[in-house]
């Protein structure tokens, strides 16, 4: 049994860290810039990842026990409730018949659509798990596979921190409806009126 | 805003690996706290996108 827990830990975090590099792809291989709302769900689907690697984190340290088990997954739980409000709040902003949606549908669904499938099944996927925690604490098994899951989510954390500051720039918000990366268009501004001034 | 908010959701991973069990559980409060006030702040505003 730990060894299966331990396995769907980590297929847990591979599960969310595919879907946001998908998200990744389709920013910079499709040109589409996220919006705030979808920032707002990439937050989301990093903190449901965030319970499972914090369990194989325990784990690494010694012997989990049940609270461990049901502090990591019920922090899985919070963190799609949020993210299901918010991809439940993107349905509800295109839900007009008629309405073309945000950005271009994949697999029949907007991206929107699929996070709240996924918000949905995490909670599903984390209660199943409540429902057979073990009865004492064991050692649950955590090899270089555990280790390079949450490697792979620290990854695509420090990957989307990264892209998201060359969309805000140094603005406290992001745009409602993003047209381009602000920190290049505010450095190519900024130098194009620098230059500007010193002709005479 | 929503850099920071990332930032603090790295950092949270990073108290996690090293077994800093405080420090993680006040990070990822902190981390959803934000989280869920940044959509406060997106949800009541309108936005103005193409429908």
């Amino acid at each position: 049994m730990p060894m299966l827990f331990s396995l769907l830990a980590q297929f847990c975090i591979v599960a969310v860290c595919a879907v946001l590099l998908g998200a990744f792809g389709m920013q910079f291989l499709a040109s589409e810039l996220p919006c705030p709302l979808c920032i707002l769900q990439r937050m989301g689907m990093m903190l449901c990842a965030a319970g499972p690697a914090w369990l194989l984190c325990r784990a690494r340290k010694g012997a989990v026990d049940a609270r461990d088990y049901a502090q990591c997954y019920g922090a899985s739980i919070l963190s799609a409730v949020l993210g299901g409000g918010i991809a439940l709040r993107q349905i509800c902003l295109h839900i007009a018949p008629g309405d073309p949606g945000y950005g271009e549908p994949m697999f029949g669904f907007h991206l929107y659509t699929w996070a709240f499938i996924i918000f949905v099944t995490v909670i599903a996927v984390s209660g199943v798990h409540l429902c057979f925690l073990p009865r004492s604490p064991e050692r649950m098994p955590t090899g270089w596979s555990a280790r390079a899951s949450v490697g792979l989510l620290v990854l695509v954390v420090a990957a989307n921190a990264v892209a998201v500051l060359f969309e805000e720039g140094f603005h406290l918000y992001l745009p409602d409806n993003p047209s381009g990366y602000r920190l290049i268009d505010d450095a190519t501004r900024e130098q194009k009126s620098s230059t500007s001034d010193e002709v005479p | 805003m929503v850099t920071l908010i990332f930032l603090l959701i790295l950092a949270t991973l990073l108290a996690m690996i090293k077994g800093r069990r405080r420090l993680a559980c006040w990070l990822f409060v902190a981390s959803f706290l934000a989280t869920a006030l940044l959509f406060w702040h997106h949800a009541t505003e309108t936005l103005e996108i193409s429908l």
